[in-house]
């Protein structure tokens, strides 16, 4: 395992997509959540968009800007480790270099593992910095952190490790259709049909939905509708779908 | 026997790649096979390592089947097939690390390893360079150098001098002789009877999926003597050919 890990590790810290998810993932949630509610509160929105930005400016300020970064931070990590996912799979057939993994002591199963841990260890690392960092922002920017702010903030964390955690299967898209292009196909399918399922009231059952709510994307009374329940089923299905992705990784060939 | 395929048979879709062929190789052997494009090299080679599944036929790797093999087995083999082994963001040095170690050897001896085999290959000057911007004769000699590094056993080599110079090859034919004078087998496959086909111990033509003949190491004419044994099999099974 720990040559898997150490290529895993190693081609993934040098890939340009890896570098983009995680300034998207780490740096999208402190810049506008912070920056959101400062500007519902300066006066400076206006028309239509001041009507967008209204439910920002109340409550106190640290508040708004923690349970905002819950619903940014939900939306970004699930895109992320989706597109991390898609690469660390998909580019094995892009770049030609599946074929080298055959024959070798270091077996498939164990190549693919390899790559869950490194997503899911970049996953958890990711969100913590994110939400460290927005922290930061929040009391540079609106003062110290309350503790329904910390709350909050501590929701956005659970919330968006799990969706992070909904982006692994799409490895297994990528393993598939044997690139990365069939996995962003697949983001994209997953987003609209979420979108269109939380549209008709069924967001709580749906896994890409429902972390998202209860960090408050759909208001206060669509959070409490989710619980222990919908978030474990969530969990579960990203466990699965992270054990279809290194199985189908370790049986398939190039005929 | 270091590889033994018997028999081997594979349809692609009503296309037979694969149609009973048997080749083996010995201890200390170069076994060159040669053949036209879609003779059904690649395809054998690639059932060789697990790449591609066999629809009859088996594939023994140092007398174990080649299903039953496990890591032990598995260390002992350097292969590459189609593409070499190549990771572009990487560097050429981490590469041939990387496939040492995924050969089972510790990290120590991985780079002393990847140190003396970029250096006998002539990649020193891009070794701390990444692999995409390799030419692709330089691709090549790195896909040489993570099959080597690791000292197998046994050598499967897909078409090696098909983008290299000809100091590449000179290179290539230096390494395989070493190799199977420390009594390592070679597989090689080739669709011209090239340098290295010349250094070859066996000749085998394949054609159709299957062994049509064979060449005589050194004989005059080598490349007329291939035409005439593809164009005799042709003429006697005219069904086959038009298939």
């Amino acid at each position: 395992m720990r040559t898997a890990l150490a290529l895993a590790l190693a081609t993934f810290t040098r890939s340009l997509t890896a570098r983009v998810c995680t300034a998207l993932a780490v740096l999208a949630t402190p810049v506008f959540a912070t920056a959101m509610v400062w500007l519902s509160r300066s006066g400076l929105v206006t028309g239509p968009s001041a009507v967008k930005f209204e439910p920002l400016a109340d409550g106190p300020a640290a508040v708004a800007a923690a349970t905002l970064s819950g619903q940014i931070l939900t939306v970004v990590m699930v895109l992320a480790t989706g597109f991390a996912a898609a690469w660390l799979f998909g580019r094995e057939w892009a770049d030609g270099t599946f074929g080298g993994l055959f024959a070798l002591p270091v077996n498939r199963s164990t190549v693919a593992t390899a790559k869950m841990v490194v997503l899911a260890t970049w996953v958890l690392a990711c969100t913590l910095l994110a939400v460290a960092l927005t922290a930061l922002g929040i009391a540079l920017a609106h003062g110290p952190l309350t503790g329904d702010a910390l709350m909050a903030l501590l929701r956005a964390a659970v919330a968006a490790a799990l969706m992070g955690a909904l982006g692994l299967p799409f490895g297994w898209v990528a393993v598939r259709f044997r690139g990365y292009l069939g996995a962003v196909g697949g983001i994209i399918a997953v987003t609209a049909v979420s979108q269109i399922l939380a549209g008709v009231g069924l967001g709580r059952w749906v896994p890409y939905v429902a972390p998202a709510l209860w960090a408050g994307s759909g208001g206060a009374d669509a959070a409490r509708t989710v619980g222990a329940l919908q978030l474990g089923w969530g969990l579960v299905f990203a466990g699965l779908g992270a054990a279809a992705a290194v199985r189908a990784f370790a049986r398939a060939r190039l005929d | 026997m270091m590889l033994e395929i018997e028999g081997a048979v594979r349809d692609y879709g009503g296309i037979r790649a694969l149609d009973g062929l048997s080749v083996d190789v010995g201890e200390g052997e170069i076994h060159a096979i040669v053949g036209l494009n879609g003779a059904g090299k690649t395809t054998a080679m690639k059932a060789v390592v697990g790449q591609a599944r066999l629809d009859a036929g088996t594939v023994r790797l140092f007398g174990v089947p080649a299903q039953d093999a496990d890591a032990r087995v598995h260390a002992r083999l350097g292969v590459t097939i189609d593409r070499p082994f190549g990771y572009p963001e990487l560097t050429v040095r981490a590469n041939v690390v990387m496939a040492a170690r995924l050969h089972g050897m510790d990290p120590d001896a991985a780079h002393d390893a990847a140190d003396a085999w970029i250096s006998r290959l002539l990649l020193d000057r891009w070794a701390g360079r990444p692999a995409r911007g390799l030419s692709l004769g330089n691709r090549q000699r790195l896909g040489l150098a993570c099959a080597v590094a690791h000292d197998p056993d046994l050598l499967v080599l897909d078409e090696p001098t098909g983008a290299l110079d000809p100091a590449g090859v000179l290179l290539l034919r230096d390494v395989l002789l070493g190799v199977a004078g420390r009594g390592a087998g070679v597989l090689v496959s080739s669709h011209h009877l090239d340098e290295v086909s010349r250094v070859a111990d066996r000749i085998t033509v394949v054609h159709a999926g299957r062994v049509v003949g064979a060449l005589t190491p050194g004989e005059r004419d080598l490349e007329r003597r291939f035409f005439d044994v593809v164009r005799d099999w042709d003429r006697s099974h005219p069904v086959a050919e038009a298939r």
